[in-house]
């Protein structure tokens, strides 16, 4: 690649950094923690730090803040780069495998425990537990610490987390739209009214390649039910209550037809036949600007409400997927690393990150919860997110074979929501199936 | 000892000088491919078979398991239904890709004016790559807006759930690899058909021939060779099909479309067993060398 740097491209880089400063100091000014400060001791070196992209110019803020950190910092050279989402576990496993790994990695918490299982991760337990960190530490709600938890060691700084299951009621085809969403027998009787021609009642992802389980693990939370039991290490997935949640689907998808063929549409398919007034309930993430056509210039013509999905036996829960900093255990510099780690989870710094990427990415530390989003009728809705749907999340836990758990349940969902079991039947089943994974 | 007998022993001295030289110059000559084909092929497979016996070995130390891999993979059911569509699917693409890629060949052939264009034409899906063609294909099977259930609909019928339907989503991704692979076949075919010489379809017409005889007894034979190729080769690709089914069901729905690579690839890199991994690539190499052995035999016999 060339690294030669233009005079255009010098004055460019020179404008940002000005403003980077410009933005440090009126930080540091309103009375914010120092997410830029020097770093303590002897830590030096050069830091490789791998993620995966949350929006389109996230690259380019990476590298933007490890410049700065670097100037304050200057025996820290932070290198940013990015992997892709499609093929991140294979791209995670060859770089781990391998005797340079990144030293710093942002990952999702279904893939860490595979990697802190295999010893390729730093356990962090001293750092976090250490005094200093301690009003770092106490910024976090517990179960932010729980889910960095393997084998009672620490392995990640918590980053952000996002509401990946929440329901858009089009209010068109729905009048009552709260009352359609208070239970689970209102929202299938409402999909079944609303299902005309070539309008569908209800709407979710049903293939693996479409991340489905973002949607039926929502199911599985309400109905008190978990991939893995409380122990963490058995299944959990086999509960009457769990098993009726399956057949609420079974139903809404086989028996009466109210949502598309399973696997017939992609999740950018169902999204177009959203966004086209084809869905009546479509249940899906809660990027409402991508979700509304926004993001695209072209918002939906039609009114809509965003709610929780009904409350199921065990409560009205979001499901959430957390996004965590890790360091490599491989790493040469794993103080530097630690200094990086620290700088990019500090209230400043995540409190950029997530008003950069757009709305859509809620803080994992409660303590910016309030003052993430400016005000102002933009972010309202990411807001509401954080102050009214973060609070009831639920994610899954954390286990080495937690992919392949999810997609051995994905398979017994699929048969069932073609009809070919039941919602008991398919819970057993793919209890056992994590029952085997597990073992 | 006589000097006839000294010139013998001489000469088959010379002989041996001679013959050994001949052979060191052609290992000189071959030791370049032989390096290539010991590093990149022989030494691969070889430490293959040595971690099929092994557990581990990507993110923390291999351990050694003896047959554990081996007797796991006997009993396991996910495997052989692997390896049954991965047999399905190849059942389905290579006589599809060649018959359609054979009937492309004679009609390009016969072709009097814009040959170059319609070569091109022809040969352009070739050149999309899996992914692309793969989201292509995904807009192609759409129910509302895709050209496959439009011609569906064109005909009264119900829009069929191509990707989502377990009988369906198999033969679909076969469909892509069949549009995919047919424009590169028809160019290879026509190739052979353009050496096929003129001379024996004028000795068959005299001789009264009906066209159909004409290619059977003089096309077929006289492409017999290149054909055998392209069925080895269409066989061994379609044998490891893995890109496709990964962009376009990653082994859905409800495990349809899993294949061999595929479940491969997954003890690889999601359950973190190489090993395991490793019996499964010796058992499908196993398989293809057999199964070509087997073509290769049953074409000869009916040559000969």
């Amino acid at each position: 690649m060339h690294e030669g740097t233009s005079r255009r491209e010098f004055l460019r880089r020179g404008a940002g950094g000005g403003l980077l400063i410009a933005t440090g100091g009126l930080v540091a000014a309103c009375g914010g923690d120092d997410g830029g400060s020097a770093a303590t001791g002897e830590a030096a070196g050069r830091i490789r730090y791998l993620k995966g992209p949350n929006w389109a110019e996230d690259l380019d803020w990476q590298r933007k803040t490890a410049r700065a950190f670097t100037a304050d910092n200057p025996r820290i050279q932070v290198e940013p780069n990015l992997y892709d989402w499609a093929s991140v576990e294979t791209q995670l496993t060859t770089a781990f495998a391998s005797n340079s790994p990144p030293d710093i990695v942002y990952m999702a918490d279904t893939l860490w425990p595979k990697f802190a299982d295999a010893n390729a991760l730093l356990d962090l337990t001293e750092y976090v537990n250490d005094p200093a960190y301690a009003d770092q530490k106490a910024a976090y709600p517990d179960e932010a610490w729980e889910d960095v938890t393997y084998d009672g060691k620490i392995y990640g700084i918590p980053l952000i987390q996002g509401v990946i299951s929440v329901v858009y009621v089009n209010t068109d085809l729905i009048d009552d739209a709260a009352g359609a969403v208070a239970s689970y027998d209102a929202m299938r009787e409402a999909a079944r009214q609303a299902r005309k021609g070539n309008v569908f009642g209800y709407a979710m992802a049903t293939t693996h390649n479409d991340f489905s389980y973002q949607e039926w693990m929502n199911y599985v939370v309400n109905a008190g039910a978990g991939i893995l039991g409380e122990d963490g290490r058995s299944p959990g997935f086999d509960t009457p209550e769990n098993a009726q949640a399956f057949d609420l689907l079974r139903g809404m998808h086989f028996e009466d037809e109210s949502a598309p063929p399973p696997g017939a549409y992609n999740r950018e398919a169902l999204k177009s036949l959203f966004q086209a007034g084809r869905v009546a309930i479509y249940h899906s993430d809660a990027n409402e600007k991508i979700i509304n056509g926004s993001a695209e210039g072209k918002p939906v013509k039609f009114g809509y409400e965003i709610h929780k999905l009904p409350p199921g036996p065990a409560g009205q829960y979001v499901f959430t997927v957390r996004g965590n900093v890790h360091v490599a255990a491989k790493s040469e510099s794993p103080d530097a690393a630690w200094e990086y780690v620290k700088h990019l989870t500090s209230a400043n710094v995540a409190t950029e990150f997530i008003r950069a990427q757009g709305g859509d990415l809620q803080p994992a530390r409660t303590d910016i919860a309030d003052t993430v989003y400016p005000d102002g009728e933009e972010f309202d809705w990411s807001r509401r997110l954080v102050t009214e749907f973060i609070p009831d999340s639920r994610a899954v836990q954390p286990h080495p074979r937690m992919v392949e758990m999810i997609k051995a349940v994905q398979t017994e969902f699929e048969r069932c929501i073609r009809g070919e079991q039941g919602g008991a039947e398919m819970v057993a089943a793919a209890n056992a199936a994590i029952g085997e994974l597990a073992a | 000892m006589s000097v006839a007998a000294a010139e013998d022993t001489d000469l088959r001295r010379a002989r041996r000088v001679h013959r050994r030289r001949q052979n060191l110059a052609g290992l000189a000559f071959m030791a370049p491919n032989l390096l290539f084909f010991a590093v990149f092929l022989l030494l691969p497979v070889a430490w293959v078979a040595r971690q099929s016996f092994m557990s581990g070995g990507v993110l923390g130390p291999a351990e050694w398991v003896g047959l554990d891999n081996w007797s796991e993979a006997l009993g396991d059911a996910d495997l052989r239904r692997a390896l049954r569509h991965t047999v399905l699917f190849t059942a389905m693409t290579v006589p599809a890709v060649l018959g359609v890629a054979l009937a492309l060949a004679l009609l390009l052939r016969g072709l009097r004016r814009g040959g170059p264009i319609v070569r091109a034409v022809v040969y352009l899906p070739s050149l999309a790559p899996v992914v692309l063609a793969g989201l292509l294909w995904i807009f192609v099977v759409n129910p509302d807006v895709g050209l496959l259930n439009a011609a569906v609909r064109g005909v009264g019928a119900e829009p069929i759930n191509w990707l989502g339907d377990p009988q369906l989503a198999l033969p679909s991704i076969a469909l892509l690899e069949v549009w995919r692979g047919t424009g590169f076949w028809a160019l290879f075919l026509l190739a052979a058909l353009l050496a096929v010489s003129r001379e024996l379809y004028a000795a068959a017409a005299i001789d009264g021939a009906s066209r159909w005889n004409a290619f059977r007894f003089v096309t077929v034979p006289g492409i017999g060779p290149t054909l055998l190729v392209a069925v080895v080769l269409t066989t061994l690709v379609s044998m490891q099909v893995f890109d496709s089914v990964f962009v376009l069901t990653n082994g859905g729905p409800a495990g349809a479309t899993d294949t061999a690579v595929l479940y491969i690839y997954r003890s690889v890199f999601e359950s973190g067993n190489p090993g395991y991994g490793a019996v499964l690539s010796l058992v499908l190499m196993a398989f293809i060398v057999a199964l070509t052995l087997v073509i290769v035999r049953v074409a000869r016999r009916g040559t000969a």
